[in-house]
């Protein structure tokens, strides 16, 4: 459900508004109505330094450091600095390194060598010349023509010294230019330079944990900074600047300690019911079931104010989608298993919720599963002790089963959308809505004998609700329009609502679909797992038990991803479209308390 | 016996289609938004789990061609006559066509989905579920190959 809100205008002499602003942080509760949306310089500059610290703790947190954690000898500021500094520095000895380890990497095939050597040879007359070439260039009668020596081969070249004592032997091969630099200088250097990148690394990891905390916490003080700052935009100058007004939004349910806040500090106030039109903000209040499907809500939009929250008329369908999807004993046990590890690991509570969501949705695996006869994508229904216990026989039954949820899913939508209607505009305006469910209703239950379905009984009497259905559609459809109007409009009405409600049915298929095809996957697992445990002797069984934890694991991933993506489809299109949602609403953020 | 063959060959190439297709189809897919998501990781590195879970949304389709696979292979005997091997080749044909084209379009959906989450816009839920939309046709596609299956006994 949508908490209660009410609006609140605050009188306060320009002086004391600072102050005010202050306690009203502290108490959280105000979401404040904006009248301005310009930032100003200091807002801009403490968006910058967020900017930068939120980086900074970004590349921090990547190093996982457990060094423990020490009193920083420097300011918040200085210590930011002093990292970015430490950062730069590592980013400009990276690019040195590999321009030496290039130079090293061109050096290396001719080795270690007296460079003085080959200069007091050149100065009594004799050249060393440095050539390369393709080893299937190499012309052994060169060997023959000049005093060769091959020094490497190194991925199919060729790298020899040719000692001439007058001018260029004629060679069909490259010259080899040396650097400035021996090999073993280079070598030196790459050893100096990856030492001072590793005192980089060691003061970067030391420091990490100290300076993410600190960091936080300075992220923590200027965001406070940054929307006290907005707040201080807010609030309308009147009567000469000497007045400001400053309006917010608080559920009811925390007003009391707001009231007593201003009355103590004999504070002029307004206060108001919440009108839909001025689209005041959405506070979701459900109980603890429905509130782990709220994270599910926001993925789309919230509602408006005077609309329902749908979350607790979705969350048993959702999960019972996810059921179907993956229905399997053995499966929904793993997803059990994996969310109550990952839920006592985390520290979060978003993520704990989640996981608590995610024990549901295995819960509602395993009843699924025993509702189908899976475990482990086994057929149960083999068994004869438990065959009879198994309610779904057939792949057609679940056909008939996922349109069924599907029909049950959208008559469950058109009534919240009746109800709906009626709340806010009026029973006569609500009478289509009725007529239709009434009229869908009977064509559902026609429908089912189609599929195989005895309705022998209750076949006579079909007729009245889809008649008064019919009759309410035509009829009603625009209260207070004369009746000519009201029937051309409603043919146009109920071919949109005959042809969309059969395109909703027909999305429901998709549940038998990923059902039956998580359960073939399953099955090839198993059939191919038999076969490696029966006809590989001896480490057959270890393979099988291996290829049957990868294969059913990925089964469970895809089983798991479709299982929520396709849910959500049906939530968000077809439930939220027959229960007439509307939205988005603008979510509650109170000041003090925005993130 | 040559209609047998030409049945009992019909029908093979029913199921070739079938896989062959619906794979191609996924596996090139899952390469666009593997492509998609490898270029947005250059801009922003932490968004990698997402646009995982995108990538992988047009690998169901390949599922699904086997799926349709498994179903119609226990059909193919060297009994199998004419019609029920023209049954198959158009399960085959629905199959394979559709589960390819919505692949191929859902990762294109996907892919600028991951290019937005790059670029730093939170479209992440909103991708996932237009994502699925043209899946649907697939998932139409397999139930239409299962039903298939159920009246291809009725063809001896």
């Amino acid at each position: 459900m949508i908490e209660k809100m009410r609006k609140y205008t605050f009188v306060l002499y320009h002086q004391d508004y600072e102050n005010f602003l202050a306690e009203l942080q502290k108490l959280g509760v105000v979401h404040i109505i904006r009248s301005c949306d310009e930032k100003t310089e200091s807002q801009t500059k403490n968006l910058e330094l967020m900017k930068e610290y939120g980086e900074c703790v970004k590349f921090l947190t990547k190093l996982k450091s457990t060094a423990p954690k020490q009193a920083s000898p420097l300011p918040t500021k200085a210590l930011l600095n002093k990292i970015n500094e430490a950062r730069a520095e590592k980013e400009k000895l990276l690019h040195t390194i590999d321009q030496v380890k290039k130079q090293i990497r061109d050096l290396s095939p001719w080795g270690h060598f007296d460079y003085d050597l080959v200069r007091k040879l050149k100065e009594s007359g004799l050249t060393i010349r440095f050539h390369t070439c393709l080893k299937n260039h190499f012309k052994p009668e060169w060997q023959e023509k000049y005093p060769l020596s091959i020094i490497n081969e190194v991925g199919g070249i060729l790298y020899f010294v040719v000692i001439t004592d007058d001018g260029d032997p004629c060679l069909e091969s490259d010259t080899f230019s040396f650097h400035q630099h021996t090999l073993q200088e280079f070598e030196n250097k790459l050893v100096e330079l990856e030492n001072q990148q590793k005192d980089i690394d060691d003061y970067l990891y030391s420091i990490a944990p100290t300076a993410i905390e600190m960091f936080n916490e300075e992220l923590k003080r200027l965001s406070r900074e940054y929307e006290f700052e907005d707040a201080l935009q807010q609030g309308k100058f009147e009567a000469e600047n000497t007045i400001r007004l400053l309006s917010g939004w608080i559920p009811i349910s925390l007003e009391q300690g707001l009231k007593d806040f201003l009355d103590k500090n004999n504070i002029i106030y307004v206060s108001e019911e919440a009108k839909a039109e001025e689209n005041p903000p959405i506070k979701l209040r459900n109980n603890w079931f429905a509130r782990l499907f709220e994270p599910i809500s926001k993925m789309y939009m919230l509602p408006y104010y005077n609309e329902f929250d749908l979350t607790p008329f979705f969350a048993p369908f959702f999960a019972l989608f996810f059921g179907f999807c993956n229905a399997d004993i053995g499966y929904g046990i793993a997803i059990i298993i994996l969310a109550v590890i990952l839920k006592w690991k985390m520290k979060n509570k978003g993520m704990k919720d989640i996981m608590t969501l995610l024990i549901i949705f295995g819960t509602a695996s395993i009843i699924m599963g025993w509702v189908m006869g899976s475990a482990l994508a086994y057929d149960l229904k083999t068994i004869p002790a438990i065959k009879d216990k198994i309610f779904i026989k057939d792949n057609n039954q679940i056909f008939n089963y996922a349109l069924l949820l599907g029909a049950i899913q959208i008559l469950f939508g058109i009534a919240i959308s009746a109800i709906k209607t009626i709340r806010n505009n009026g029973f006569k305006f609500g009478l289509t809505t009725i007529g239709t469910w009434l009229l869908l209703f009977g064509l559902t239950v026609l429908g089912s004998s189609l599929l195989g379905t005895d309705i022998s009984k209750v076949q006579p009497y079909l007729k009245y609700p889809i008649y008064l259905g019919l009759a309410m559609i035509l009829l009603f459809n625009s209260p207070g329009k004369n009746i000519i109007l009201n029937i051309l409009n409603g043919f146009w009405l109920l071919y949109q609502i005959i042809t969309g409600y059969f395109g909703d049915i027909l999305s429901y298929i998709r549940l038998f679909a990923l059902s039956v095809s998580s359960a073939i996957l399953g099955f090839v697992m198993n059939s191919i797992g038999s076969q490696i445990a029966h006809g590989i002797p001896v480490v057959g069984p270890i393979i099988f038990v291996l290829f049957m934890l990868f294969g059913h694991t990925l089964n469970i991933a895809l089983g798991g991803l479709s299982g929520f993506v396709h849910p959500l489809r049906l939530t968000f299109v077809e439930f939220y479209k027959n229960a007439a949602f509307a939205g988005p609403g603008l979510e509650y953020k109170p000041f003090g308390k925005k993130e | 016996m040559a209609s047998q063959n030409l049945a009992y060959f019909l029908a093979w190439i029913g199921l070739f289609l079938m896989v062959a297709l619906s794979g191609v189809g996924s596996a090139w897919g899952t390469v666009i938004g593997g492509r998609a998501t490898v270029g947005a990781m250059k801009k922003r590195d932490d968004i990698f789990p997402s646009c995982m879970i995108l990538s992988a949304l047009p690998g169901t389709q390949g599922l699904y061609g086997f799926g349709s696979f498994f179903i119609l292979k226990a059909y193919i005997t060297p009994q199998i006559n004419l019609l029920q091997a023209c049954a198959i080749l158009a399960a085959g044909l629905i199959g394979g066509t559709v589960e390819l084209i919505s692949a191929y379009h859902q990762s294109r959906i996907v892919a600028t989905g991951i290019e937005s989450i790059g670029s730093g816009h939170d479209v992440f839920a909103k991708t996932l579920i237009l994502g699925v939309f043209p899946e649907l046709y697939a998932i139409i596609a397999f139930a239409a190959c299962f039903l298939i299956g159920g009246v291809i006994p009725t063809l001896a």
